[in-house]
């Protein structure tokens, strides 16, 4: 595929990775712009290429997965390099969290903060199947696991996010 | 029953998912400029070769480093010489008559010993 031929394919899908690199992370909008400026930067410098052996969004899903994963890394290094001790806790309330932009509801607040209680992996195939609409195969690839294992977290995680929401006080 | 609670288990998660997908109804930045920005930046990372070219000087100075650490100093070799050219006082205690002939290697066909015979040879006149 031609580098024109896939910018338009990533510029149809542009949204769908922008939501997905926000979950990936932890719904800081900013350094999802940044995640998503790399994940671009990757394929134009053929760092990442699509092969065609699974559907573009979930080959994207799982580069942006990767680099979002890589800048966490490089930004905790960082943090850990630059932040005095005792400075950290400002840094941490400065990082817009995920309630900040769900406050409005209190709905939504129980269901944020379930999710945040939810380990990865879990979280990760509860959204990919629930918000983006991916099959468990879909997500398994996404994940870089196996369809059983990626079966497990789905099954796990829907079973976690209901005794969380059952222990938030989420209501019908 | 239990399929049927488990679907209206995934039907609740769903509506709730898709609540969390209307409130998350924010700005999405234009692919236009993040692509251009990702453009931008592609000649700016450095090169692979540069990155090996790199590690290899890291690994070269390691390695000076690590060699000039464990070089033996001037006193450790006047130890070692002294070492080697010591003998034991009671080596030559050691040493028995015919002990060459233990040392030496003999060559095949060649006695250790020689005997001479008194007799005269056979076509001696």
């Amino acid at each position: 595929m031609d580098t024109d031929a896939l910018r338009d394919q990533l510029a149809a899908c542009h949204e769908d990775a922008f939501a997905w690199a926000v979950h990936c992370c932890r719904r800081d909008r900013r350094d999802a712009e940044e995640v998503l400026q790399t994940v671009y930067l990757k394929i134009l410098d053929g760092r990442a290429r699509f092969d065609g052996r699974s559907a573009l969004l979930t080959w994207l899903f799982a580069v942006i997965r990767r680099t979002a994963a890589d800048h966490r890394r490089r930004r905790l290094l960082r943090d850990w390099w630059h932040v005095a001790p005792g400075e950290g806790e400002a840094v941490a309330s400065s990082n817009p969290g995920p309630d900040r932009e769900l406050h409005d509801s209190e709905q939504r607040d129980a269901l944020s903060g379930a999710l945040t209680r939810l380990p990865e992996r879990q979280r990760q195939v509860l959204l990919l199947v629930f918000y983006h609409g991916c099959t468990v195969e879909q997500a398994a690839a996404v994940m870089g696991v196996g369809v059983g294992s990626a079966r497990r977290h789905y099954a796990r995680g829907k079973e976690r996010m209901r005794a969380l929401l059952e222990e938030l006080g989420w209501t019908e | 029953m239990d399929r049927m609670k488990r679907e209206a288990n995934d039907d609740q998660l769903r509506r709730i998912f898709a609540e969390l997908r209307q409130g998350d109804q924010g700005p999405v930045p234009p692919f236009e400029r993040v692509w251009a920005t990702a453009a931008a930046r592609t000649g700016r990372r450095p090169s692979r070769v540069r990155w090996a070219v790199a590690t290899a000087c890291a690994a070269a100075v390691v390695v000076v480093a690590v060699i000039l650490l464990h070089r033996p100093s001037g006193s450790d070799f006047a130890a070692a010489t002294q070492l080697v050219a010591w003998r034991s006082p009671t080596a030559a205690l050691l040493r028995v008559p015919g002990d060459d002939i233990l040392r030496a290697v003999p060559s095949i066909g060649a006695a250790l010993m020689r005997f001479e015979t008194l007799q005269p040879a056979a076509d001696t006149p």
